[in-house]
């Protein structure tokens, strides 16, 4: 274990500026949630802010979407390289394209990066990102299932200057602009991103003069080192080895996604070298939503009592991977879907090598989400929407020991900033009518700390004269929600299915082959979404924690007897304590032997 | 002589304060009794009439009103002790409540369980029936699922339900008939629907808040019933009030019917006093600040106005949206303990130490260090005039824990350390009040900084001079501040329309018929209270954003309070949406060319309540030098340290009196610390009121 670093700031001004770092990341990200228009900014979150040093590290970040928060530093990294000598204040850079420097993560996410100038001296980066309601290519919001290439998933853009000196260079935005299908949302999402990095560089501005710009560059140091030193002891809390996981696919022919975990003392190697190939669906992961990923997986488990979380955190994390594989996508390889699948894979390899080793700082792992983007012109007010739906999204948390998994908490990669628009708002904005959107019963793992719960969808398309176009987003192989730790289960898997206006049935499998649909008046989409694995025997269960279930109709009588060993009364609902201790009993002689 | 009187019941104390018609006031108070909170009002009642040397009986027949803030319902929903809730939701989502928009507050924790619902699921009843977008009902209402689920409440023993139907603020029909059916079945239990409660769109919102409602309705209601009865039985023939989380009053049955809006109610009162202590000396950008044992609670006051918000947490977690004042709070108290974690960075909180244990000079058992053990090393507290006395400190248990915890590992002085301590809460404060003026696009220097509760006035100084507020005011009324908001507080009631429209397609005639509709329900409620027609005024604003946008800002329509109406212009409409980007700018730093919309429409109806103005006392004299009590040695950075401080009897001090800093002007309530470039002066309203000088 290294020596522990000594902060050389006194112990008040590193606490204040600590402190007041992150208000300004947070701002930035209260600003943006508030001022844009693309539902998948606004209501998913789907975003994330960032303070940088001029070196591409982490200063602070705001807490919005978790699988973003490693990523800006590639986008900063890219637009530095590139542009090395002429960076000036006033300038703002925008960048999204993978392969390019490795700069994005996923095209959809769109990177403002901002300089902030000190006495003009270049001194700190701003780093937004946000997903994008369009980024041209093929099909309208950004996921093409179908997409055979890159270039069929939207517009590239490598690193480019959008503003020089504090002016738009308009023929360039306008290019970005032509080139998808809501402009006007779009140009407005930009001016947000942009505004909270100006509003940013303001409260910096007054920050860095009030403390000087020599202790404030000492207080990155310091603050580096700090989260550098924080991890390292987290790190060094739990036995070196080395740990192997792979998460499966249940289709044939499925990549998997394999981790071979080091622990070393006090740094941790993370290494996906070993990972399938890369695969002609859209869910190959570039190597900035592979590290992203991990370090989401780290801050969830080791890290998860840290006091700060910045880029120093990821010092003792080092993280290899092998070009052409499914964790490492290269060009020309299609990747819109990559951070919900397989980021999700990526972060639950990571957890069930972790189990291994940490079984109880270790989350299980979180129900998948089958869901869709769906898009089309409103009759109502003839003009164009499209949106994920949202509500397909609500799968039910993994359990983490000790505590239940949190329920409708879904997908893993949001955990919980994702915000379900509620159904009122989804039949105003969009020409259909929910049946259902509530709890699904025995929809979770269960456990002696069971999943979260998972939940029945089902809309119907209501609009005469226009179709409701959906395009496939799910996990297209079935991967394994993992892990289920200590004797916990997985939960029952997800269904889709589509129940036409004529009468015809389109199951979970023709959907899956075909993609993409246009419904029409009458089509209705049933969903089951599944919960989270459980953590521990469910045998082991507290029967009043099973009772409850079951009083709330959220497990059956008969689950409650299969999976937890626990009797109830269907009349009463009362625990049988007599059969139950005898079941239970029986369960663990057959289960040991 | 007639009097008002405003009562607050406070988790510890209940505070009363007394105006005459000449402005006088006369405060005290008295320990709460929580068991039955009314006792401690009539223990209140009775202390004030001997102050004023009259039998209650007497002072009670002269009251013509009184003002009651009560923490009933916010303690309700933060101890888990109110009513055993059923609710109807429409078929197919029974879940709404629960799921809570996804929302996780710690996404890196994962060790936090989900929270409870107030309604559990197995009373969550679905009843068959839809309203459409459009406010068609699409599929009718089955009443045999209400009956089948009132007996199911009846059985399981329910005292309040909730009806909450998806769309039911566009149509109300069958919410009203499903209310209807279980006010019929279940004569005893408390029924409200959500179109009641708050008829706005979305639906989680709405049907949280109709569920607090119910949550909290019961007990409330006989609460209050049983305290009507307690004055009228002493001879009490006014009007009894009750406060609500917009800062205005209410009759109490109406308090009773609508409890959710008496749920934030505490917290908002200060700032309305505040206003109203300010306005005399001709303030009204005011940010006003209330530190005690365990939080810090901190608001703005624009134009003599509290600035509201729409929507609020309870506990953080059960979500309300009614208008409200927007009182921000920061866990940062007198009791926040200070901790160096394994780098040996000092961190204030957010545990606090409370009231028991205590800080560690409390003598309690307590020993980890806190704030006010910091203050005390400072020499900012007298150890022996804490509270004027009542409650002796331990300067040597306070050095000891500071010594420990975090001087020794840090190899600091103890005076230095004690200075870091205060410095990393001082900030801490300082966050709260730049969330509420600077991230609101307003200048806080502009601003004078208004300090309540017994910790405020010791690090007023020090949060004022961080963020540059050059003048501070600490009231000596402002421990009693939330009874004395109450006093004269205005009748308000809100109402909100959900229409969701272009502001381009948004007619004149319509805006006009909508506002004219709310105002007609308006004076039923104000008619029903008495309150006269030329004492009603209507506050008048649209909820607007960029089309597209999920978040709204609340937009004043521009016109004025009194008029009616009719006297809504076109011109009003152009210049709508001119603040509108205004006021985007201000905020967010941009203005955009794309379309706005409305979601809501919003009237607060109010009655003015009459309030005398405060009393202005003639200026005695100058000199303080009458009321030095000694001198201590007292921390000031800009002296290098520690400097003998002067120390003042604050509640001896009368108008006119000047005191220059550095010192400290000890009240029984407070203790004001003036800084070095600081100067002390007695206003003829009884406020101390600080100025640098530099």
């Amino acid at each position: 274990m290294t020596e522990p670093y000594k902060i050389r700031l006194n112990t008040a001004d590193f606490a204040v500026l600590t402190s007041a770092v992150f208000t300004i990341a947070r701002e930035m990200g209260v600003n943006m949630e508030r001022t844009a228009r693309a539902p998948i900014y606004f209501s998913a979150h789907d975003f994330c802010t960032s303070i940088l040093t001029t070196d591409a590290e982490l200063v602070a970040l705001a807490e919005y979407i978790p699988v973003l928060v490693g990523a800006t530093p590639f986008a900063v990294r890219a637009v530095n390289e590139y542009f090395r000598d002429d960076i000036n204040p006033g300038d703002v850079f925008l960048v999204n394209d993978p392969y390019t420097m490795d700069a994005g993560n996923q095209m959809a996410d769109w990177c403002v990066v901002y300089p902030v100038f000190h006495e003009k001296e270049h001194i700190l980066w701003i780093a937004n990102k946000a997903h994008q309601q369009d980024t041209g290519g093929g099909v309208p919001g950004g996921y093409n299932p179908n997409a055979i290439d890159v270039y069929a998933e939207g517009l590239r853009i490598p690193p480019l200057r959008i503003r020089r000196k504090g002016r738009e260079r308009r023929s360039v935005v306008n290019l970005l602009m032509t080139n998808v299908r809501i402009p006007d949302v779009q140009y407005s999402d930009l001016l947000s991103l942009i505004g909270a990095a100006r509003v940013a560089e303001k409260r910096l501005d007054t920050l860095i003069r009030g403390y000087g710009e020599k202790t404030f560059r000492l207080f990155l140091e310091d603050l580096l080192a700090y989260g550098e030193f924080l991890m390292r002891e987290e790190i060094a809390k739990i036995p070196d080895g080395k740990y192997h996981s792979e998460i499966h696919g249940a289709v044939e022919g499925s990549p998997s996604v394999v981790c071979d975990l080091t622990v070393a003392e006090d740094r941790l190697i993370v290494d996906f070298s070993k990972s399938g190939p890369m695969s002609p669906e859209f869910i190959n992961s570039p190597v900035a939503n592979t590290h992203s990923a991990v370090y989401q997986a780290i801050l969830q488990s080791l890290g998860r009592n840290l006091q700060v979380r910045c880029g120093g955190c990821y010092r003792p994390v080092e993280i290899r991977t092998q070009p052409g594989t499914i964790t490492h996508a290269t060009f020309p390889a299609t990747h819109g879907n990559c951070t919900n699948f397989v980021a999700k894979q990526i972060i639950e390899a990571v957890w069930t090598a972790l189990a291994q080793v940490a079984p109880r700082d270790t989350p299980g792992g979180w129900g998948s989400i089958p869901y869709w983007v769906f898009s089309g012109v409103d009759p109502r007010r003839n003009e164009g929407y499209g949106s994920p739906d949202f509500q397909a999204t609500a799968s039910g948390a993994g359990a983490l020991w000790g505590v239940d998994g949190w329920s409708t908490n879904g997908p893993v990669i949001c955990s919980g900033t994702l915000y379900y628009p509620e159904i009122e708002v989804c039949e105003g904005l969009y020409p259909m009518f929910w049946h259902r959107w509530e709890w699904a019963e025995d929809s979770a793992g269960p456990g002696q700390w069971r999943g979260g719960f998972g939940v029945h969808n089902e809309w119907e398309a209501i609009a005469d004269s226009q179709p409701v176009y959906v395009n496939y987003a799910a996990d297209p192989y079935d991967y394994d929600p993992s892990p289920a730790i200590e004797g916990g289960h997985r939960p029952p898997n997800n269904h889709k299915m589509l129940c036409m206006a004529d009468g015809r049935q389109v199951d979970n499998h023709e959907i899956r082959s075909s993609k993409f649909f246009a419904l029409g008046k009458g089509d209705r989409v049933v969903d089951f979404v599944q919960g989270g694995c459980g953590v521990g025997n469910p045998l082991d269960r507290d029967e009043t924690a099973v009772q409850k279930d079951v009083r709330d109709g959220l497990v059956s009588i008969q689950s409650a007897k299969e999976h937890y060993g626990v009797v109830i009364d269907p009349e009463t609902l009362a625990v049988n304590v007599e059969e139950t201790a005898s079941l239970r009993a029986e369960r663990n002689r057959v289960s040991r032997s | 002589m007639k009097y008002v009187i405003g009562v607050d019941v406070g988790g510890t104390f209940t505070d009363l304060v007394c105006l005459d018609e000449q402005g006088q006031s006369l405060v005290t108070k008295t320990p709460s009794t929580p068991s039955d909170p009314s006792i401690a009002i009539v223990n209140g009642l009775t202390k004030l009439a001997g102050l004023l040397g009259m039998d209650e009986k007497s002072l009670l027949k002269d009251t013509t009103r009184i003002t009651h803030g009560t923490t009933v319902s916010t303690n309700t929903v933060l101890t888990w002790t109110g009513a055993k809730v059923g609710m109807l939701c429409t078929k197919g989502f029974r879940d709404t409540l629960g799921i809570r928009f996804g929302i996780r507050e710690t996404p890196y924790d994962l060790s936090v369980p989900q929270p409870e619902t107030l309604c559990p699921r197995y009373l969550r009843m679905p009843v068959q029936e839809r309203i459409d977008a459009e406010g068609d009902p699409v599929i009718t209402l089955n009443e045999d699922d209400v009956l089948r689920a009132c007996g199911e409440f009846r059985e399981q023993g329910v005292e309040a339900v909730a009806v909450c139907f998806l769309w039911s603020f566009r149509n109300p029909i069958h919410e009203a008939r499903a209310a209807e059916i279980c006010r019929e079945q279940l004569p005893e239990v408390y029924v409200c629907a959500s179109h009641e409660i708050q008829p706005e769109i979305r639906e989680y919102w709405r049907m949280s808040t109709t569920v607090i409602n119910a949550y909290v309705g019961p007990k409330l209601a006989s609460y209050l019933k049983h305290l009507s009865q307690s004055l009228e039985a002493w001879g009490f023939t006014g009007q009894l009030l009750i406060t609500q989380s917009n800062a205005g009053v209410i009759f109490p049955e109406v308090a009773m019917e609508q409890a959710v809006r008496t749920v934030l109610s505490g917290p908002a009162c200060a700032p309305a006093a505040a206003a109203y202590v300010s306005k005399s000396l001709d303030l009204e950008d005011v940010i006003t600040v209330d530190m005690g044992g365990t939080s810090f609670d901190v608001c703005l006051i624009k134009e003599g106005k509290p600035v509201t918000a729409l929507e609020s947490a309870v506990g953080g977690v059960y979500h309300m949206k009614l208008p409200l004042v927007d009182v921000r709070t920061i866990g940062a108290g007198g009791g926040s303990i200070g901790w160096l974690d394994q780098m040996k960075v000092l961190h204030m909180g957010p545990q606090s130490a409370g009231a028991d244990p205590g800080p560690a000079c409390y003598d309690r058992g307590g020993s980890e260090p806190t704030c006010t053990d910091a203050d005390l090393v400072l020499g900012y507290l007298d150890p022996d005039y804490y509270l004027g006395g009542e409650m002796p400190l331990r300067p040597d248990l306070a050095r000891k824990a500071i010594q420990e915890m975090i001087a020794d590992p840090l190899c600091m002085d103890v005076g230095d350390a004690a200075w870091s301590m205060r410095r990393v809460i001082d900030h801490h404060m300082v966050d709260g009040i730049s969330i509420v003026s600077v991230q609101r696009g307003e200048d806080p220097r502009r601003y004078t900084l208004v300090v309540a509760g017994g910790a405020g006035a010791v690090h007023a100084a020090s949060l004022a001079r961080v963020i540059g507020i050059r003048r501070l005011l600490v009231p000596k009324t402002s421990s009693v501040f939330c009874a004395l908001g109450g006093v004269i507080a205005d009748v308000r009631h809100d109402f909100v329309k959900s229409i969701t429209s272009k502001t381009a397609n948004l007619t004149l005639s319509s805006l006009k018929n909508t506002f004219g509709e709310m105002r007609s329900t308006a004076d039923e409620f104000l008619d029903r209270e008495g309150v006269s027609t030329k004492d009603r005024y209507y506050l008048k604003s649209l909820d607007m954003r960029y089309k597209g946008q999920y978040h709204e800002l609340e937009v004043p329509l521009p016109v004025p309070e009194s008029a009616s109406e009719e006297e809504i212009e076109e011109v009003m409409l152009s210049r709508l949406v001119e603040s509108f980007h205004e006021m985007h700018e201000n905020l967010y730093s941009y203005r955009d060319d794309a379309e706005t919309e409305v979601l809501n429409l919003r009237m607060a109806a109010c009655g003015v309540v009459p309030t005398p103005d405060l009393h202005e006392a003639p200026l005695v004299s100058r000199d303080a030098g009458a009321l030095h009590k000694g001198t201590r040695p007292a921390y000031f950075e800009e002296k290098g340290g520690y400097t003998d401080t002067p120390v003042y009897d604050g509640d001896q001090m009368e108008v006119g009196n000047v005191v220059n800093g550095p010192a400290i002007v000890e009240l029984k309530t407070t203790t004001i610390v003036v800084p070095p470039d600081g100067s002390l002066e007695v206003t003829p309203y009884e406020s101390f009121l600080i100025e640098f000088t530099q």
